[in-house]
């Protein structure tokens, strides 16, 4: 007994210092440890489904992208040939690669003219390839109202007539708010509102319903 | 789903409410330029959430509310609400109609509602995204909007085809998924870091959670060892305990026991002690009596002794003898015999001899003693003599100092007598001069009534100063109250109109002015005029327009002057023109008793004439009525009241005060100043009298101050003398009380030295008296050291004789011996032949027989007495010594019935005389003996004392010499009895 005595002092000695609170300590670290590997999984799972859902989303847009882009170019075609016809006008993807990411060019050709660079197009025909592209961008995708503000400012009588046409057109499927000083384009309305300046005050004067049977 | 309604208020341009209906189709909005048409656009864009100001075309949001115009002020906020019908669920909300409001105020603070409820810009966002409108605003095709669809970049114009396909919600969930994955991302890293720092803390902490886990082992081990050691030692422990305890239950009996047998044997060491010392008294008693007994014994044995030595020679002589002849022995007796008589004649003249030197010696020793006694008396006369000679000379020496001392101090005393007198005369002296310095110094009241007066001269200089300040005060506001009034009435009389205009245009003398020179223009009539005091309103209200006139030299410079102010716009101004002095003679004689206006005034030389001219036919009334009477009497003249009414025969004007004219102003502003001139004067007259009386004041001052002065050094200087007179008094006090006392002192002084002369003197002729006696001379010794010498020469004789009359007398007593020896020798032979010797001898033979046998009875009674004595009581122990000698006597007695001689008396003497002189050294050795003696005398001594007796009687004799050698005496004894 003695000698067990003995050999347990020495081994405690050969142990030399000896923190009685490691043991406590080691539990709790432990636990803190696994508590947080616990959450780091968590969280890790977290990301991998975010990333899943991100790349459900990408592929939702590149494939919503896709066909309005479709429809667009379709409707473009269409229309550019409406407002000048014999001309060509195209949109193109300039990355059709990364649906993601592509940027949108647009080509116009009016009939008889060469260029493809819209900066070398004149006023009028920059302002009737606009509109061919916006309205191409609404019959694609149509929206429930549109607001135009003297778009048809630029345009000569002809393209006048034939942006009405793609305006009446417009007109089936959604409300328009056109502001005008073009008695052909007041024409095409159903209301007409005239809105006059008093001393720096707006006012709204006449609130007339004027119906025009066509 | 259509657009319903726009209402719109503050919003940019439209300041009222204003709502536009929209129907489904096309609705067209026209108007001018400016009228705000696109503000429709703008208001439509801004209420979906429009949040650049500058596609608003505004530099801050705030722009949008309306600014104000000229009519209208600012609003506080712009108010846009959007209707939308929703009637076939485009918009995913649960109302067929929504109506979307947008509201901002001034403060820069902005609200949203939907259908009313307060909401965010996001759910608005939100709300229209699913219907295809997105934040890109597509369907906003703006003002010159198109170029920039042609020009923007391809990505941007993909923007519009997303927009339109609906892709931006799509968008938004990756936008917001993405952003929670950046979040995510966060977190992640802090874990990361959290949970690799965790791992890093845990290996060491594991492996010193390993090591605590592999100590802790090891101390429970080491703890139960230890333990079961421990309860090892604890069960020895115990049973230790009970062996002990058991121990000392027997040690506590063995100790009862212990305990009980010192108390039985203290008991019994008590007894015993007890009976010690009741027994210890006795022990004393028989320690005693055995120490008497041994000396007893010893005495007996030294007897024995002296017996067997006796013995012996008498048998060796015996012996000796035994060859001889009696008749031999015979002779031989005889003649020791006659030798023996021939000593005791000598000793019989040794004895007288001695008898003589005894009293030689004492005789000696008287006169020794004789002569000592006087000497011892002379020595101490002598002793006497000087002592007294000593005190004398002391006292005279002392006398002699304190003589001269006093002598000194006499000296002293009168030399500071005289200084003192010195002093003191001094002092007094100094005194006396002092009063009658201060008698002089007695001057105060004159200083008092040069101060009154000084006082009372300043007093009036003052009040004189008083009065003139006063006085120059009064006329200093006289003068500057009409300087103030000069100042008002001048100010009134500037001109304000065209006169003024002239005037001011004549003192401007730089101005060369061809229209008007300054020589024509003689000035202000009112200037120009002196009036006579309380006329001035006559004069003004006579004059008229002409009282504010300016006086020219003549018609041509009045149009000159008229024309230059209507050219130069000037105002009106009437005119005093110099007149020709002709004109004075068509002047109305005025009645006498009247006064004529004209005398009122004085006039400049030049304008005299003029203005008697324009004065005349004019007289002065005191009042209307007058005036009234005048004008009825004298149709001719015109009346002037005093208060300015003017009544003529065809003109009159008048009624209550007006203004002042100047004529009325420039009199009283001459008055103002003639006052203020006066005033002034007065004022400056004042003021020089006043410096007079200022200077006597202070001259009075100065004099009061100086007699104040002058008081106050001679009250100074007299303080000083009654000072200095005090100090000398003092002093002239205490030199004289110095005199008094140095006088005491010198006195005393001197009767102290006379006295001490006189002592002196005493004392030298005592002291002479005592030297001059002879001297006692030292007693001689030489008589008594000759008598002690003799003393010692008698002694020694006497010695010597005594040592030769006891030598003769041993020898004699020896021969004696030898003869009786002799004789009984030749007696004891005598048998054989009858020749005996003669009886007288024979019977002293049987005794030294019987005193040889004597011995053994002698001895007896020692032997009989040692064993008697224990037995005996305590109160005998004094009987031994008694006793033993009362035996010796009977047997000697009894043993020798022949008549005891002379010879054989030495013998018992010397044994009784032995006796008694070794029982008093026995008490010196045997102390405890002693206290017994004096309690047992009484009883004792009644019975012993008669028996005693006769020994001492018998003691006396042969004592003679014992006086000397007491000591010795029981020594010498023995000797003693051995030479007999």
């Amino acid at each position: 007994m003695e000698k067990r005595a003995a050999r347990g002092e020495r081994e405690l000695k050969l142990l030399g210092k000896v923190n009685p609170l490691a043991l406590e300590e080691f539990a709790a670290l432990e636990e803190r440890y696994k508590f947080l590997s616990e959450q780091l999984e968590d969280v890790k799972k977290t990301r991998a489904d975010l990333t899943t859902v991100v790349k459900e989303v990408d592929d939702r847009i590149q494939q919503v992208f896709a066909e309005a882009f479709a429809d667009t170019a379709r409707e473009f075609e269409n229309v550019f040939q409406t407002v000048f016809p014999g001309g060509e006008g195209r949109i193109l993807l300039t990355d059709p690669d990364d649906l993601l990411h592509t940027g949108v060019e647009v080509e116009a050709r009016p009939p008889g003219k060469k260029v493809k660079r819209l900066s070398l197009l004149s006023g009028g025909e920059r302002s009737l390839t606009a509109l061919a592209l916006l309205v191409a961008i609404f019959r694609a995708r149509p929206s429930p109202f549109y607001l135009m503000d003297e778009v048809e400012a630029a345009l000569d009588d002809v393209n006048l007539g034939r942006l009405l046409d793609l305006l009446r057109r417009l007109q089936e499927n959604s409300q328009l708010l056109i502001i005008t000083h073009q008695k052909r384009t007041m024409e095409i309305g159903d209301a007409l509102y005239g809105v006059t300046m008093r001393a720096g005050v707006t006012q709204v004067i006449s609130q007339k319903f004027s119906r025009e049977e066509d | 789903m259509y657009l319903k309604s726009l209402t719109l208020k503050g919003f940019k341009s439209f300041a009222s409410a204003t709502t536009l209906r929209f129907e489904p189709g096309i609705t067209c909005v026209v108007g001018p330029n400016g009228s705000g048409k696109s503000n429709v656009v703008d208001a439509i864009a801004w209420v979906l959430g429009e949040q650049g100001a500058k596609s608003l075309r505004g530099g801050k949001m705030e722009d949008v509310i309306f600014a104000g115009t000229t009519g209208r002020p600012a609003l506080g906020r712009a108010e846009v609400t959007l209707t939308i019908d929703n009637s076939d669920g485009a918009i995913p909300i649960d109302y067929s109609e929504v109506s979307i409001t947008r509201r901002m105020f001034r403060s820069g603070e902005g609200e949203y509602e939907i259908n009313g409820d307060r909401c965010r810009l996001l759910d608005v966002q939100d709300l229209l995204s699913d219907a295809g409108i997105g934040r890109e605003m597509h369907v906003l095709v703006g003002q010159g909007k198109l170029d920039s669809y042609l020009h923007a970049r391809p990505e941007d114009r993909r923007a519009f085809i997303e927009e339109a396909a609906g892709v931006l919600k799509h968008r938004k969930r990756k936008e917001k998924a993405l952003r929670k994955l950046e979040g995510m991302q966060g977190n992640l890293d802090r874990l990361s870091d959290l949970t690799g720092e965790l791992r890093r803390q845990l290996k060491p902490l594991g492996r010193q959670a390993e090591l605590a886990r592999r100590a802790q082992a090891i101390q429970m081990d080491l703890r139960e060892a230890r333990l079961r050691l421990l309860a090892d030692d604890l069960a020895g422990l115990r049973t230790n305990i009970a062996k002990d305890l058991a121990d000392e239950e027997a040690l506590k009996e063995r100790r009862a026991v212990l305990a009980d047998e010192h108390d039985r044997l203290a008991a019994q060491v008590a007894e015993v002690e007890a009976a010690h010392a009741a027994d210890k008294p006795r022990l004393a008693r028989l320690q005693e009596t055995w120490y008497r007994l041994q000396a007893v014994a010893e005495r007996l044995r030294s007897t024995a002794q002296l017996a067997a030595e006796r013995r012996r020679y008498l048998s060796e002589e015996q012996d000796d003898r035994t060859g001889r002849d009696p008749e031999v022995l015979e002779t031989e007796a005889q003649r020791i015999r006659e030798q023996e008589i021939e000593l005791r004649e000598g000793i019989a003249e040794d004895s007288e001899r001695l008898a003589a030197a005894v009293e030689a010696r004492e005789e000696t020793e008287a006169a020794l003693a004789e002569a000592e006694q006087r000497i011892v008396g002379a020595v101490k006369a002598a002793a006497e003599r000087r002592e007294a000679l000593a005190t004398l000379r002391g006292r005279v020496d002392s006398l002699k100092s304190r003589t001269a001392a006093a002598a000194e101090e006499l000296e002293r005393a009168s030399i500071a007598l005289a200084e003192a007198k010195e002093r003191a005369e001094a002092a007094a002296e100094a005194l006396a001069e002092a009063e009658a310095e201060n008698e002089t110094a007695e001057t105060d009241s004159e200083f008092d009534e040069a101060l009154a007066e000084a006082k009372a001269r300043t007093a009036a200089a003052k009040a004189e100063l008083d009065r003139l300040q006063a006085a120059e005060r009064d006329a200093d506001r006289e003068a500057s109250q009409w300087a103030a009034r000069e100042e008002a009435l001048a100010v009134g009389l500037r001109r304000k109109d065209g006169a003024a205009a002239l005037l001011a245009r004549v003192a401007d003398t730089d101005r060369d002015d061809a229209g008007l020179p300054s020589d024509d223009v003689l000035g202000s009539v009112a200037a120009l005029l002196t009036v006579r005091p309380g006329y001035e309103a006559v004069l003004a209200a006579a004059l008229g327009r002409l009282a504010d006139a300016v006086a020219v030299t003549g018609p041509a410079a009045a149009a000159k002057a008229i024309r230059l102010l209507r050219d130069e716009d000037g105002g009106q101004a009437a005119f005093l023109v110099k007149h020709d002095p002709a004109g004075a003679q068509d002047r109305p004689a005025v009645p006498g008793g009247l006064l004529p206006v004209a005398d009122t005034v004085t006039a400049p030389a030049e304008l005299a004439a003029t203005v008697r001219a324009v004065l005349a036919g004019m007289v002065v009334a005191d009042d209307l009525d007058e005036a009234r009477a005048i004008v009825e009497t004298h149709p001719g003249l015109t009346a002037v009241t005093r208060s300015g009414d003017v009544l003529g025969a065809a003109t009159a004007h008048g009624g209550s005060a007006k203004a002042q004219s100047y004529i009325e102003i420039q009199a009283a502003v001459d008055e103002a100043r003639d006052g203020k001139i006066a005033a002034e004067s007065l004022a400056a007259q004042l003021r020089e009298q006043l410096e007079a009386a200022r200077d006597a004041h202070a001259e009075a001052e100065a004099a009061a101050e100086q007699v104040r002065t002058a008081q106050r050094q001679a009250q100074a200087a007299q303080s000083v003398v009654a000072r200095r007179l005090a100090e000398l008094g003092a002093a002239a006090r205490g030199a004289e009380a110095e005199v008094a006392r140095l006088a005491q002192a010198r006195d005393r002084a001197q009767t102290a030295r006379e006295a001490d002369t006189a002592g002196l003197a005493g004392l030298e002729a005592q002291l002479e008296e005592l030297e001059s006696l002879p001297a006692i001379e030292e007693p001689s010794t030489d008589e008594r050291d000759v008598l002690a010498r003799e003393l010692d020469a008698a002694r020694q004789n006497e010695m010597e004789t005594r040592l030769s009359v006891r030598t003769a007398e041993e020898r004699a007593s020896a021969l004696a011996g030898r003869a009786d020896a002799l004789a009984r020798q030749a007696q004891s032979d005598a048998p054989r032949a009858p020749a005996a010797p003669p009886s007288p001898r024979s019977s002293p033979k049987p005794p030294p027989k019987r005193a040889s046998s004597s011995p053994t009875p002698s001895k007896r009674p020692p032997s009989n007495a040692t064993p008697s004595p224990p037995s005996r009581p305590a109160a005998k122990p004094r009987s031994p010594t008694c006793a033993p000698a009362p035996p010796p006597l009977p047997p000697n007695s009894s043993a020798s019935p022949p008549p005891p001689t002379a010879t054989r008396s030495p013998v018992p003497s010397s044994a009784c005389a032995s006796r008694p002189s070794k029982r008093r050294p026995a008490p010196s050795s045997a102390s405890t003996s002693r206290p017994c003696s004096p309690s047992t005398a009484p009883t004792s001594s009644s019975r012993p004392a008669p028996r005693r007796s006769p020994p001492r009687p018998r003691r006396g004799g042969p004592s003679l010499p014992r006086p000397r050698s007491t000591g010795p005496s029981w020594r010498s004894a023995p000797p003693a009895a051995n030479a007999n």
